[in-house]
């Protein structure tokens, strides 16, 4: 019989080493120094991020997620949603009948008069789906029969900073975990040389709305959960490089008397985290490796940048973070976040979009297209969606050849790809003005319980306790939309 | 989980109830409700039986012993608990039945209990079922000593409520600390900063009884103790130097921040630390300092995002002081109680809207402007020293700007002829000569490339070549442009000038030529444009009302090549602008001269061709449609006549006194570097944000469900009645508020505090939920302990520096950090206290640690935020940033963590590494992890490169000694320990193979030394430095080196 001391003592330490410390590297160490545990060998060679979940609590569907987060609010009007009524009505007010006292932004609150806009782009069906495009989007238009587009998402949020909070932390209010701080929490790592949570960033127009870091931080998770900004300079992972003047043989002569002194110092002292980190220099000095390995696009053929657009060759672009994107995901990495931000078409809107789908159309289906060529598709999730949608009045002037759409949350489009999905399927419905959803809405919590449910979590259950209750990404609402289910 | 924990202690803590540790299917005797029982209700069954009426199902709770004894709904005759007999008791029937119907917790709550929490119930229900209320909601007292057997180890009764509890488990507690380890543990504890090897050196010579105690008085009574607590702090008080919302812009609350500095050094009281912070402003005649500590209840985000929902928002603020001030003072989770009646503990929906009240009244803004610093309320900042500073740089500047006006107009020497080709070089930032456009870039020859068009649609042609004054010209439409990038950003006392050639139509408009400027808000910035009339017209602009405007009064002839430059001398004055037409100074029109010397900085590109990026018209100027410039100069500072007409082509006089001046009168140059850095410095008195009441208080509305837009009844200002009625005597107000939070029966503020200042030092709390202390919250490891310090602090008028010194005297504190196979298998988290606990080093002390180390460190106290080193371009990645990316070389850069600009949406990255929060909302405990990243900032950041390098010159320049002893010096910097002869062994491998490496290869050597703004030591042999840089740099990322 155990000493049941050292059982507790056992989950404890499991409880540090995996929620506190580090990788999780520390809690085979630690078993075998307290005596408890599995101490063998294939136990102590795992060093990667160990998840709280031993298992997922379902079959996942979904292996690893690309999140295509399009900043600023894309306009559902001028891209997915088809509204021909706009076109006969337009110039008329938004009826109160339809608007029934909702809410504006302070922005066209005061606004004398809320004329209908319809879109100056036209849409035509593709695929044998069908599916209504819009001609901004002709890249998009060949991959719809891989796509799930939702048409009635909403959100709660009017504001930007609220609603991207929202959608990647669950919570309009800062200090939640994001998304992918959650899932490292969840399900940990799945290789031992990258981090499991990657962002990436891009800008189109000159001066977005801008992004926060808290928008992928750890909240009150620990800080190993956060994720890591790669960029598009010389140093694609902050400090990665070694300083100027130190090689990488000197780095590695260093780090070998390093670990012997941690080592040394370990024997006497006998404080497992020490093991920790001596593991995390190890993993650092891989990170020296494979992250300038993947950001090196150098033994990529011609083709990919037929397919995913010449500015795939300039890092920083959307496409080069498409591309990027791919190969973290070919390397496991368990969730990639972009971020594209210049969607906040206030006014100017018909020429900014066009610029904003430019940069972004054919990126998007490549990444879609590239992952399915290479069997990657079945399973990875690909997002692609902002936090709000678009008014169908104009904010500002209408004219013939110009306007501007205010912030929307009661309905909006996004759409996913692969990992577990319908594909070539519309879900929900707007009313004809595109105001209210009539059909299958989908909230922010629905769709963050979805994404958790095919990657094999049920979101009520990964829960993380700090002052005084449990905490979880969807709060305490949240649907799995079953009908979005391959 | 949590509830092995809570039994793992109570295993090793239950008071004589257990003699031997307990098979974990095994009981413990007596079952105690608060210890063994109430965690499981809570966790399990409050969510559904607890204090929120609205979300109670079957009528039934069981947080009160009314609602545990009373009848069941579905049978009057039975009753949910029997005390004596649990298999009558309704409860014991649903807690164990496998029906999925009559289950509890029921199975669609994803919540069980398992059969050990089953058999206490049980247990617990046939002992009596003895109702106890909650420990932390009644008031702390003062228990008898603990009999312990080795009293010899006792140096304070803090350690016979420690030992008393290490004897029940049957083990003994460690030896104490060696004098290294715990110098430096108490140095680190108390401020923050490692012991130098000096005061080491003094510390193990000192043999004397009352030496450690002698170096315990004088760390309290360092300043640096002040900046250690603050940082603690300020954590606490989501303290930052942003606002925190979208483009995240900054404000000034640093002079809270000092003051919070302040309070710590001169011991400020705790009662009145926390009334000051939350009622300062109505205290009797308050002074200054009192009111600036309100600011603790404005540090919260605050919103400029365009748009918003005014109600919204300020919903949240109120609501924000509300849960900082449960979570800060009262480790109560206040926040729980917004949308409905608290789950766990008795507090209702009312009372916390009660207490929102007391914070609903002042007179504040939701959505605040682009450029407010200190949104109202706010008071002028009473500084003296500032103010003395200000009024010195004023009349420093002045009396320098004679001098220099009154510069002997001496004539240069004959030998001595003007080399504008030579000096026009000196501080030039761009020159493009824009001969040639291709995929929109027209390269430079010095600075920056041209981009055309950077955002603007894509179809808009690109400026044209044509045939220009030298090669070709670029030729404008009135709609597209260059954009040379975020380059010149000039501040009011920048000296610059702006050159070209320029081709216009005769057009009655304004059109920019060269411009920076904000194309929102304010419109701030600077341009140089042709006016509707012809003329030349330089602008620098903050906003409408200040800004200088000096136009020609000559015109630029149309359609012809002129040659335009404009000159500015950095002085704030519209006499300090000079324009020139064809090399010729023109007469000017002064339209505006009331800068005031208020900022023209902005984050936009400069542009040629039009003054926005967004091709708009605005305060009627425009693109420039039909016009061309070529060659365009842009200097760092004002050329002289002699230049302008060089490059305007026009003879010159070769002789001129101010070009001989400007660029070989070293008296005169120092004297204009001395001005401009003097100018630099001018600042004016900061205004800062502060709690004060409005004349007419705004009702306080109970939320539905927590929204803003849905208000139900109102309340007036109250507070959770269970943990101590409000006196009737006191206001209800906030100062009302205050005393009744520092009211001697509050059961929970001493509490907290002591429990805070005791996972301060020993990295955590007796309650290891600092921040509930509710029916969720962790049970304390040693309730007698806690109480014995709360009531011990009360008594001494709440000392804050009296409790810190008696938790550093115990034995406790002093004991060895050594594991032991024993200790790591009886207690592994160390929850005992047999040893000392092995802390890493804050994000803070991190940095500062290798600072001082290396000698680096900058001990000037309080003031702006200052901008340490930080990675290119990582702000501007995520936002704009509006002229916020300058920052400038210089001793600042070496000042201590909390003096770094904190801003909040993207605050410095290595410190988030290092486990800071972002200090978005309150956070009472940070997390120690240990992850990659941070051995990639301990490798490469350039800031622990420079500190290593730096440490690595400070022991090579100890004379006399050996590569060995400037290792081991070195090695005692960084661990405060003299290392074993196999670890220098270790280091000094690596030393001879680097020096053999860089003597190789003597470029890498002076590479990798030359990382950071310190200059390296003249007569120091490169390759060895670099060498003993790497063994340094080593050590530094030793675990050993990131502990105390």
């Amino acid at each position: 019989m155990r000493d049941p001391i050292v059982d507790v003592g056992c989950q404890m330490n499991r409880r540090h080493f995996f929620s506190k410390l580090s990788l999780g590297i520390g809690s085979a160490a630690l078993a075998s120094l307290v005596g408890c545990g599995p101490s063998s060998n294939e136990m102590a060679a795992k060093t990667t991020l160990q998840g709280v979940l031993s298992s997922p609590h379902l079959t996942p569907k979904a292996r690893r997620v690309i999140y295509l987060f399009q900043s600023g609010g894309p306009s559902q009007l001028e891209l997915f949603d088809y509204k021909p009524t706009l076109q006969s009505m337009r110039g008329e007010d938004l009826p109160e009948s339809i608007r029934m006292g909702q809410r504006l932004t302070g922005m066209t609150a005061f606004q004398d008069s809320l004329p209908l806009a319809s879109s100056i782009y036209s849409f035509s069906q593709h695929g044998s789906s069908g599916t209504w495009m819009s001609e901004l989007l002709p890249y998009t238009s060949k991959i719809v029969d891989d796509l799930c587009i939702v048409r009635s998402m909403y959100t709660e949020a009017i504001n930007h900073d609220p609603a991207i909070t929202f959608f990647q932390t669950g919570s309009q209010l800062p200090g939640r975990p994001s998304i992918g701080a959650w899932l490292s929490y969840g399900l940990g790592s799945a290789n031992e040389d990258l981090p499991t949570f990657c962002v990436l960033l891009s800008r189109g127009l000159q001066r977005p709305q801008p992004i926060y870091s808290r928008l992928w931080g750890n909240g009150f998770l620990a800080a190993l959960h956060q994720g890591v900004k790669f960029g598009a300079g010389a140093e694609p992972v902050l400090y990665l490089n070694n300083p100027p003047g130190l090689d990488a043989t000197d780095r590695r002569s260093m780090l070998q008397q390093l670990d012997r002194l941690n080592e040394m110092h370990y024997q006497t002292s006998g404080d497992p985290a020490i093991q920790s980190r001596i593991a995390q220099y190890e993993m650092a000095y891989r990170m020296q490796t494979s992250v300038p390995d993947i950001t090196d696009l150098s033994d990529e053929p011609e083709s990919t940048f037929e397919l995913y657009g010449e500015a795939a060759r300039t890092p920083g672009t959307y496409a080069a973070n498409c591309l990027l994107a791919r190969r973290l995901a070919e390397r496991d990495v368990r969730f990639i976040q972009l971020y594209h931000m210049g969607w906040d078409q206030h006014g100017n809107l018909p020429h900014d979009i066009a610029l904003q789908c430019k940069d972004t159309d054919q990126a998007s289906a490549a990444l879609v297209t590239d992952l399915k060529q290479r069997g990657l598709l079945d399973d990875t999730l690909v997002i692609w969606g902002g936090e709000f949608g678009r008014t169908n009045y104009s904010q500002g002037e209408l004219t013939e050849i110009n306007y501007g759409r205010d912030h929307h949350p009661r309905c909006f489009t996004l759409w996913m790809a692969g990992g577990g999905v319908k594909s070539g399927l519309t879900y929900g419905a707007t009313d004809e003005f595109g105001y209210n959803i009539t059909e299958n809405p989908v909230h922010v919590h629905d769709f963050q319980a979805t994404v958790l449910h095919l990657l094999g979590i049920e979101h009520e259950r990964l829960t993380y306790r700090h002052q005084g209750r449990r905490f979880r990404l969807t709060d305490v609402h949240g649907h799995v939309v079953q009908d979005l289910l391959a | 989980m949590y509830l092995s924990r809570t039994l793992g202690l109570l295993t090793l803590l239950c008071l004589g109830a257990c003699q031997a540790p307990l098979d974990s299917s095994e009981l413990p005797d007596t079952i105690d409700y608060n210890w063994h029982v109430k965690p499981i209700l809570s966790d399990r069954c409050y969510v559904c039986h607890g204090p929120d009426d609205r979300a109670r199902q079957a009528s039934l709770r069981l947080d009160t012993q009314d609602g545990a004894y009373g009848v069941s709904r579905n049978d009057s005759t039975r009753h949910i608990i029997v005390p004596g007999d649990a298999s009558a008791s309704v409860l014991m029937h649903h807690i164990s039945s496998e029906d999925p119907s009559q289950q509890m917790p029921p199975p669609e709550s994803n919540l069980s209990l398992s059969q050990q929490e089953i058999d206490i119930l049980r247990r617990w229900i046939d002992q009596g079922a003895v109702w106890k209320p909650h420990w932390a909601f009644t008031p702390p007292q003062r228990s008898e000593l603990p009999e312990v057997h080795h009293e010899d180890w006792v140096l304070h009764p803090i350690d016979a409520f420690i030992l008393s509890k290490i004897e029940l488990a049957g083990l003994t507690p460690s030896k104490q600390a060696n004098p290294e380890q715990l110098l430096r543990r108490v140095t680190f504890d108390l401020t923050g900063l490692p012991p130098t090897p000096s005061e080491l050196n003094a510390f193990l010579a000192d043999t004397q009884p009352a030496a450690y105690e002698r170096v315990v008085d004088q760390l309290l009574s360092r300043p640096t103790y002040g900046q250690r607590m603050a940082s603690m702090w300020l954590d606490i008080a989501r303290y930052a130097d942003t606002h925190g919302y979208q483009d995240d812009r900054p404000r000034t609350m640093w002079p809270w921040r000092d003051w919070v500095v302040r309070a710590f050094n001169e011991n400020l009281p705790y009662d009145e630390f926390v009334t000051w912070q939350i009622a300062g402003d109505l205290l009797p005649n308050p002074t200054f300092e009192q009111r600036l500590a309100t600011g603790f209840n404005r540090n919260h985000a605050i919103t400029q995002e365009g748009g918003v929902v005014a109600q919204e928002y300020l919903t949240e603020y109120v609501a924000d002081r509300t849960n900082t001030t449960g979570t800060a003072f009262l480790g109560l989770t206040m926040e729980c109680a917004r949308c409905h009646d608290h789950k766990y503990d008795p507090i209702l929906i009312e009372e916390y809207y009660g207490m929102f009240a007391f914070f609903n009244g002042i007179d504040e803004q939701a959505q605040i402007s682009y450029f407010d610093l200190a949104p109202q309320p706010s008071i002028p900042y009473e500084n003296p020293a500032l103010e003395a500073f200000i009024t010195r740089t004023h009349h420093a500047v002045d009396s320098l700007e004679e001098v220099i006006d009154s510069w002997p107009q001496t004539a240069p020497p004959l030998d001595w002829t003007a080399d504008p080709n030579t000096t026009l070089n000196a501080n030039l930032l761009d020159f493009l000569p824009l001969d040639t456009i291709e995929n929109l870039a027209t390269p430079s020859v010095h600075g920056r490339h041209g981009k055309a068009n950077t955002g603007l649609e894509k179809l808009l042609p690109s400026p044209k070549m044509i045939s220009g004054r030298r090669g070709h010209a670029m030729e404008f439409d009135g709609e597209n442009f260059l954009n040379i990038g975020e380059d010149a950003d000039f501040e009011w006392y920048d000296r610059f000038s702006l050159s070209s050639w320029i081709w216009t139509q005769d057009q009655p408009k304004n059109v920019a030529i060269v411009s920076k400027r904000n194309g929102e808000q304010k419109r701030g910035g600077y341009d140089l444009a042709r006016t509707d009339q012809g003329n030349l017209l330089l602008r620098l602009i903050h906003d409408n009302e200040h800004l200088i405007s000096v136009s020609s009064t000559e015109t630029i002839p149309h359609n012809q090549w002129v040659h335009v430059s404009a000159t500015y001398d950095g002085s704030g004055r519209a006499n300090g602008v000079r324009l020139y037409i064809n090399g010729l100074r023109t007469t000017t029109r002064v339209n505006s001269d009331n800068l005031d010397q208020e900022s023209i900085l902005n984050g936009n590109g400069l542009l040629v061709g039009h003054w926005t990026p967004r091709n708009q018209t605005r305060d009627d100027i425009e693109g420039m449609k039909r016009g061309a410039v070529d060659d365009l100069y842009v200097h760092a500072r004002d050329l002289t006549a002699l230049e302008v007409a060089y490059l305007a082509d026009q003879p010159y006089h070769s002789h001129e006194i101010a070009h001989y001046q400007a660029h070989h009168d070293h008296a005169f140059q120092d004297a204009i570097d001395a001005l401009d850095d003097l100018r630099s410095k001018i600042t004016r008195i900061p205004h800062v944000m502060i709690m004060e009441e409005m004349e007419a208080p705004r009702t306080t509305f109970v939320l539905d469900r927590g929204a803003y837009d849905v208000p139900m009844d109102s309340v007036g200002p109250s507070i959770p009645e269970v943990i101590l009625p409000f006196p009737e005597e006191f206001p209800r107000n906030r100062l009302g508020l205050a005393q009744w939070i520092t009211h001697d029966e509050n059961p929970l503020t001493a509490r907290v505090a002591v429990n805070r200042f005791w996972q301060l030092l020993f990295g955590a709390g007796l309650v290891q939920t600092p921040e509930d202390f509710g029916n969720q919250g962790a049970l304390p490891t040693h309730p007698e302990l806690l109480d014995h310090l709360a009531v011990t602090f009360i008594d001494s008028d709440y000392d804050i520096k009296a409790l810190i010194k008696q938790i550093v005297m115990s034995a406790t504190y002093r004991q060895s950090n050594q594991r032991t196979p024993t200790l790591n298998e009886r207690d592994p988290d160390n929850l005992l206290l047999a040893r000392a606990p092995r802390k890493r080093l804050s994000a803070e002390m991190i940095r500062d640690n290798a600072l001082l180390v290396s000698g680096l460190l900058n001990p000037v106290m309080g003031g702006e935020p200052v901008r340490p080193y930080q990675p290119a371009g990582l702000w501007k990645a995520l936002a704009n940033q509006i002229g916020e990316n300058r920052y400038r070389m210089g001793p600042d850069v070496h000042r201590r963590s909390i003096y770094t600009y904190w801003k909040r949406t993207i605050p410095p990255p290595s410190m988030l590494t290092f486990d800071a929060p972002d200090r978005s909302v309150c956070t009472v405990e940070r997390q120690m992890t240990s992850t990659p990243l941070q051995s990639l900032i301990l490798l490469n950041d350039p800031q622990y490169v420079e500190a290593a390098r730096v440490l690595a010159s400070r022991v090579s320049a100890v004379v006399g000694t050996s590569d060995r002893e400037r290792i081991g010096l070195a090695f005692q910097w960084l661990t405060s320990r003299v290392p074993q002869p196999e670890e220098i062994n270790a280091l000094s491998e690596l030393f001879t193979t680097q020096s053999t490496q860089f003597k190789e290869d003597p470029d890498r050597a002076l590479q990798l030394v030359s990382v950071g703004q310190h200059q390296v030591e003249p007569d120091v042999q490169i390759s060895q430095l670099a060498a003993m840089t790497v063994v340094t740099s080593t050590i530094m990322n030793l675990d050993e080196a990131q502990y105390r």
